[in-house]
């Protein structure tokens, strides 16, 4: 049987850059930070508590916070938990309404669930067929007892950009907390959060080439967020988020982030260039592109391809890795809820793929991808009854 | 979704992936739609009561594809009644075809019954 051997699930996962492969087996060597970051009172906890703020720093950098504001976690999907149970729990005498949006990640949705069986009410925004939610929606959304609004940035599954700023300045203006999942676009995109007026940021790792298994919530600090903790223990990390901070995945994390603020710009223009040339390539074989056309991260294709039915487009193409809806979700055979949120029917959200392309795609890869693409989708398009 | 080699060997095997054209002697069956997520079509063409050339149109998950192809290729050289009588859970059992996907081989099996029926009727050309 072929295998996948093609890399195009970026958005999946990326595979760990080799320099943040070798600071963490540096931290993790015979001279390797062993100590407890949280033990100041020896060498070795001081000397893993200086990296842990390095590495807070640098991840503070990357989207314009002060390095206090960083809380580690132990991803986007932990982050995502912290923001909206910590907020809405502590803030629950406030109010008991959420505003967000149906095509956010399940790590938004299925805590929203949760907060709805706790006795919160929750409001989904339904996006234009881009996939955009246009600022004046949320606007329309606001309730007197809204307590916190959650936006994802960038889709995973589409790529499309929300306008975070927009929506920033009217939660602000509202009194409204304003919670961001940015688990595909930190390092890949320009972020401000003190101009974007975000009060809370999810951030993860393994997206931006530093390892699985942590991320980061930037919770503002000044005039501070409320936020009731989840995990209970040491009282690390200021009591929100208490266990023995991994020093090495915070270092990978670190770097991974200092790395890709470095080296953005050039990145984003390679990635958009190579994600065009397998636009091109796809085009021809009368393929319909899911989210707005421009609005969109560099390294993000999704698309269509009428005539051909999921499982088989999938199967056809199994010499290339990449995904049929969010990879947290795609080991069941539902349609894309975004998609389906786009208004595509069942079976046109079944017969796209989103292939994403990072920092180690080559101009070959994404040739030898269109190749493929040629050789079994026009034979399976003419096998479908008209 | 894994896929067994049988499966995948018939997946690929396309040569009697199309259409007959149309004639006295070639009759076609469809059943499903894309919108129910399985369309498939068989055309037959019989020669003194036997089945002389089968194709397959389908619009399907790979164990329908590869079971469509099985079946154009098992046709061949049989009565119209051999065909009536086809039964679909053995070959759903060699696909090891998931219990959920049973239902596909029903429609399978709807097609090919109403192009057996339509042999020797009038009126049944390209139909």
């Amino acid at each position: 049987m072929r295998t996948a051997s093609l890399y195009f699930d970026y958005a999946a996962t990326t595979p760990i850059d080799p320099r943040v492969a070798q600071r963490m087996c540096e931290c993790l060597g015979a001279d390797g930070a062993h100590g407890n970051p949280s033990s100041m009172s020896h060498a070795p906890g001081r000397e893993a508590r200086a990296l842990v703020e390095q590495a807070r720093a640098q991840v503070a950098g990357v989207i314009g916070a002060p390095p206090a504001s960083i809380i580690w976690t132990s991803g986007a999907t932990e982050s995502n938990n912290l923001a909206l149970f910590g907020v809405a729990r502590f803030h629950r005498d406030r109010g008991r309404h959420l505003v967000s949006v149906r095509t956010e990640h399940k790590a938004v949705l299925d805590p929203l669930k949760q907060l709805e069986r706790e006795g919160f009410a929750v409001t989904y925004l339904k996006p234009d067929t881009t996939g955009i939610v246009a600022p004046e929606q949320m606007e329309q959304a606001l309730r007197p007892d809204t307590i916190l609004v959650s936006l994802m940035h960038a889709n995973n599954e589409i790529g499309v950009i929300q306008d975070i700023a927009a929506v920033g300045r009217l939660c602000r203006e509202k009194g409204v907390f304003f919670h961001v999942d940015a688990a595909q676009s930190a390092g890949k995109l320009a972020i401000d959060v003190a101009a974007m007026q975000v009060d809370l940021m999810s951030l993860t790792a393994h997206k931006v080439y530093g390892p699985k298994g942590i991320g980061a919530l930037y919770v503002r600090r000044q005039p501070p967020v409320g936020l009731a903790p989840l995990i209970f223990g040491g009282g690390q990390e200021q009591g929100v988020r208490s266990g023995t901070l991994a020093t090495h995945q915070i270092v990978g994390m670190g770097l991974a982030y200092e790395l890709a603020a470095l080296e953005r710009e050039g990145e984003t223009q390679r990635i958009a260039a190579l994600r065009d040339r397998l636009w091109k390539g796809l085009s021809v074989l009368g393929v319909e592109l899911n989210g707005h056309p421009a609005q969109r991260m560099a390294g993000i294709l999704n698309v269509t391809f009428p005539g051909v039915e999921g499982e088989s487009l999938q199967f056809a193409l199994r010499e290339l890795a990449v995904s049929a809806g969010a990879a947290c979700s795609s080991g069941t055979d539902e349609a894309s809820y975004v998609l389906r949120a786009l208004g595509r029917s069942d079976a046109q959200a079944q017969s796209s793929l989103r292939f994403s392309l990072g920092r180690f795609t080559t101009e070959a890869e994404v040739d030898a991808a269109i190749a493929i693409a040629h050789r079994e989708i026009p034979a399976l398009q003419a096998l479908a009854p008209r | 979704m894994t896929y067994n080699a049988l499966v995948q060997t018939l997946f690929a095997q396309r040569e009697r992936a199309g259409r007959l054209a149309a004639s006295a002697s070639v009759v076609s069956g469809e059943s499903g739609a894309m919108a129910q997520g399985m369309h498939v079509r068989f055309w037959l063409e019989s020669e003194e009561g036997r089945i002389r050339r089968a194709r397959f149109e389908a619009y399907a998950c790979p164990h329908l594809m590869a079971a469509a192809a099985y079946l154009a290729a098992w046709a061949e050289g049989r009565t119209p009644e051999e065909l009536l009588a086809w039964e679909w859970r053995p070959l759903a059992d060699s696909l090891q075809a998931p219990i959920e996907k049973w239902g596909k081989f029903l429609i399978l099996e709807d097609a090919l019954r109403e192009a057996a029926r339509k042999i020797g009727k009038p009126g049944r050309c390209g139909s």
